[in-house]
């Protein structure tokens, strides 16, 4: 088996649609493939999602004020 | 939380959004490594884009085309899909690594980085549909 080390000198061995094919059938995710924060904070549970998401908002108020301010 | 009855990854409709949308990206990680040869399992699909506002607002647009769902621990998918998670530029500029759901099956995992750097780390191709690289450096 190759790890990263060994193929990260070397050129793709495989067309586009041969990776689409072997990615395919992929396995699925697991439960720490999660949205991880600037901060370090893991959106792992629907309260540190709706903690951000409050905090999406503000920044995002921000971001209207100020380009009212510019216009 | 695993969902093996998902839809099958379908790397390739990921692949043609993104470029569709014009987002500057680079696929990383296991899908990556694969392509250059690697033995080892995926999945998820990973990349990294270019923190620029205008480029983070154009994967916006390609995440709602590809009906995208945050990817919470703890939750189902379609627990997660009744969050009002709006997706644009500043949702994505705030988290460091987002991760999410979509039509096309695998999670696509988005890393935001201040800069692409393609001289030695990465290699890319540029026919369409193919657009990988065997690292990336972001700055």
């Amino acid at each position: 088996m190759r790890g990263y080390s060994e193929v990260m000198a070397a050129q793709p061995v495989m067309s586009a649609e041969e990776l689409i094919e072997r990615v395919r059938q992929a396995a699925p995710p697991t439960p720490d493939d999660v949205t991880i924060l600037w901060d370090g904070r893991r959106l792992d549970s629907r309260e540190a999602v709706m903690e951000w998401l409050t905090e999406v908002a503000a920044k995002r108020a921000e971001e209207a004020i100020g380009a009212d301010v510019r216009s | 939380m695993s969902d093996p009855d998902g839809p099958p990854h379908d790397l390739g409709r990921l692949i043609e959004v993104l470029d569709r949308h014009g987002v500057e990206y680079l696929m990383v990680g296991g899908v990556a490594a694969i392509g250059y040869g690697a033995e080892r399992p995926t999945e998820d699909a990973d990349c990294v884009v270019r923190r620029e506002r205008a480029n983070l607002n154009r994967l916006a647009d390609a995440l709602r085309e590809l009906n995208a769902r945050l990817r919470v621990g703890g939750m189902t998918d379609v627990e997660a899909q009744m969050l009002p998670v709006q997706i644009d530029g500043t949702t994505l500029d705030m988290a460091s690594m987002s991760t999410w759901m979509t039509d096309a099956g695998p999670p696509l995992i988005c890393s935001p980085v201040w800069r692409l750097r393609t001289a030695t780390w990465c290699r890319t191709r540029s026919w369409p549909g193919e657009r990988w690289c065997s690292g990336a450096m972001g700055s």
